[in-house]
């Protein structure tokens, strides 16, 4: 690790008083970049120690705040047992009594917060996910190229006409592609032939990907021309799943669309283009097309490195306006932009994305009222049930327990309670719920988008960080209040 | 010099603290602490060489993560058994912009761990005379 001062471990430190940081940081952090080191680069022990570091910090943390409020001369608890992890257990388990005790309450909140929090954050994630780059190599060096209709505010059509202008008229392209995607019947003898998801290629769209096939060749220039052999390029798994795996693939004929095509070449393992396709034939349109005829298409390119896009966008602005000028009928209204890659799965967004959407923000707002709501709910519930025990924390008061001992108590309760409604907790139908909600999620994003992992860190550390802002929240004010029970007026009563 | 040791059990136990200069530490060392102090008795150390040292020297039994481990430190210096010192001559140039921390047992320390060590094996003779553990082979 470069960077010994990593992110999140600076977060995680902040949980210690400021004076002990002063004191001590500079020997955690090497500590922490040593112990790193040693993890040499496996995986799985660096999971492990960003997972016990995170625990250990955080309850030491607390641990350390709680001691140094205290007055000069308490004695530090024993560091016996757990040794110094400082987890009160003795509040984990109180805690883990109540959830077992009001598997009611358990139920509401978990199903609150199990759904709450994955469905709250779904525009976020879908508007992420929408913005990452092709899963290929300097994927981020690839554009759409696409007109912009500003009579109406959406999106307009491409045709073959356009990619022909554009690539011949661009140079802050390394090279243009174009893509029209369809379904075909394909028939590999097996006695089947439901439709499979292809898309007709231009041979250059190979080389702006820049992937090598898994066997045979990709297209070329040469499969574009008129009358030049039928040829296709499968996918790794329409290879294995319709035509057996069959070693021998290349130069077999199969017929698509009832027309027989030879395989040239498979395409490795994963590989799925534009979106979720994994057949390509040539796409051979006529080179004397006319602007606005023939069947859209889109067209996408590779810049000159990833910083070229203002200058692409300037040049395209100007062709474009050439282009408006020739035809002014077809082209009047139409803005030519270059956007990221993934908008071929959000065709109507502008620009600015998912995110300048109007609907995005009102669908934040609406996240962030049910989210309230939720929260509220379970604060009520959890409030409810503290005032209920008014009783059992006057004896504990009264039997001489502080009011931090209280509060301690009640908050790490609650906590324990929200944590658990994430979905990992001890109700079977909390899992079921967090898991379902959270695996129709990933379905959804993985049938949009090409490869985008639906595991968002961003999401995740956006969700970790709701859930315990949320968790701590709903959990502090019924335990700040639970301390104030007056034990004389509660146990005469 | 002798001196009187009273454990949190209530029994009095004459302890031979005729090498120590300072007043003993006042109750006996949790596992995590004996380590530490223990780990520090040869040479000087840093934070994350005591970490490796309480793991090897525990065989794994006791484990001290970052943070608890600090605040170990943190209480062993105010009981003045551990202090901080300057790294050895011999410690590799540091890439980090400065000096890297290391720690060193004081006399007060030493004097806790004898009386901790002598605690155990009082504690293993007792074992031995009921025969909960064998003798030692010799």
């Amino acid at each position: 690790m470069k960077d010994h001062h990593h992110p999140f471990f600076e977060f995680l430190l902040l949980a210690f008083p400021k004076a002990f940081r002063a004191a001590f940081g500079d020997g955690m952090r090497d500590a922490f970049v040593d112990a790193h080191t040693a993890c040499g680069g496996s995986r799985t022990r660096l999971l492990r120690l960003w997972a016990r570091t995170a625990v250990d910090l955080t309850w030491s943390g607390i641990k350390e705040r709680r001691y140094s409020t205290q007055p000069s001369g308490t004695a530090r608890e024993s560091t016996r047992g757990w040794s110094g992890t400082g987890f009160s257990l003795l509040d984990l388990k109180l805690g883990l009594r109540m959830l077992l005790k009001h598997p009611g309450l358990t139920i509401v909140t978990m199903f609150a917060l199990a759904i709450g929090i994955p469905v709250g954050l779904t525009p976020t994630h879908l508007a992420n996910a929408a913005e990452a780059p092709l899963p290929v190599p300097d994927g981020n060096e690839i554009r759409l190229l696409r007109y912009w209709n500003q009579a109406r505010g959406t999106s307009a059509a491409t045709t073959f006409y356009d990619f022909l202008q554009w690539r011949d008229g661009l140079t802050t392209f390394e090279s243009l592609g174009a893509v029209r995607t369809s379904a075909y019947n394909l028939d590999s003898n097996d006695g089947l032939a439901p439709p499979v998801q292809g898309a007709e290629v231009t041979g250059s769209t190979f080389d702006v990907l820049r992937v090598a096939p898994f066997l045979g060749r990709t297209l070329a220039a040469a499969d574009d021309v008129r009358g030049a052999p039928s040829v296709a390029i499968i996918g790794y798994d329409l290879w294995q799943s319709r035509l057996a795996g069959d070693p021998k693939i290349i130069g077999r004929d199969v017929r698509i669309g009832g027309v027989p095509h030879t395989i040239v070449g498979v395409m490795p393992k994963g590989f799925l283009f534009p979106v979720r396709h994994q057949l390509w034939l040539p796409l051979r349109d006529s080179p004397t097309v006319e602007p606005r005829e023939g069947a859209p298409l889109t067209v996408f390119g590779r810049l000159r490195g990833p910083d070229a896009e203002d200058a692409a966008q300037a040049e395209l602005t100007t062709v474009g306006s050439r282009m408006a000028l020739a035809f002014p009928q077809a082209q009047e209204w139409l803005q030519p932009e270059v956007v990221p890659f993934s908008y071929i799965a959000v065709g109507g967004a502008p620009k600015g994305g998912i995110k300048a959407l109007p609907e995005f923000y009102v669908s934040q707002i609406l996240t962030i009222f049910l989210l309230m709501v939720a929260c509220a709910n379970v604060g009520m519930l959890i409030f409810a049930r503290t005032a209920a025990r008014s009783g059992e924390l006057a004896v504990r008061t009264a039997l001489g327990a502080s009011r931090s001992r209280i509060i301690s108590q009640v908050f790490t309760e609650s906590l324990v309670k929200l944590i658990l409604g994430r979905g990992v907790g001890i109700t079977l139908i909390g899992i079921v719920v967090g898991v379902a909600v959270a695996t129709a999620l990933a379905r959804a994003l993985q049938g949009l988008l090409f490869q985008v992992s639906p595991a968002d860190p961003l999401v995740i550390r956006l969700s970790a960080s709701l859930l315990f802002t949320t968790a701590t929240l709903a959990a502090w004010l019924p335990a700040r209040r639970a301390s104030r029970v007056d034990a004389a007026i509660s146990l005469r009563y | 010099m002798y001196g009187t040791y009273m454990y949190e059990t209530g029994n009095l136990a004459e302890i031979d603290l005729s090498t120590a200069t300072h007043k003993p530490h006042a109750s006996p060392l949790s596992a995590t602490d004996w380590h530490v102090l223990m780990a520090l008795v040869e040479e000087d150390l840093h934070g994350y060489a005591i970490m490796k040292a309480v793991e090897r020297d525990s065989r794994g039994a006791v484990s001290a993560e970052i943070g608890s481990l600090y605040r170990i430190l943190s209480r062993l210096m105010t009981d003045a058994l551990v202090d901080e010192v300057a790294p050895p001559a011999d410690a590799p140039t540091e890439t980090r912009g400065r000096p890297r921390r290391y720690y060193r047992v004081t006399e007060e320390g030493r004097a806790a761990l004898r009386q901790e060590a002598l605690r155990l094996g009082e504690a293993l003779e007792l074992a031995r005379d009921r025969r909960l553990v064998p003798e030692p082979s010799k």
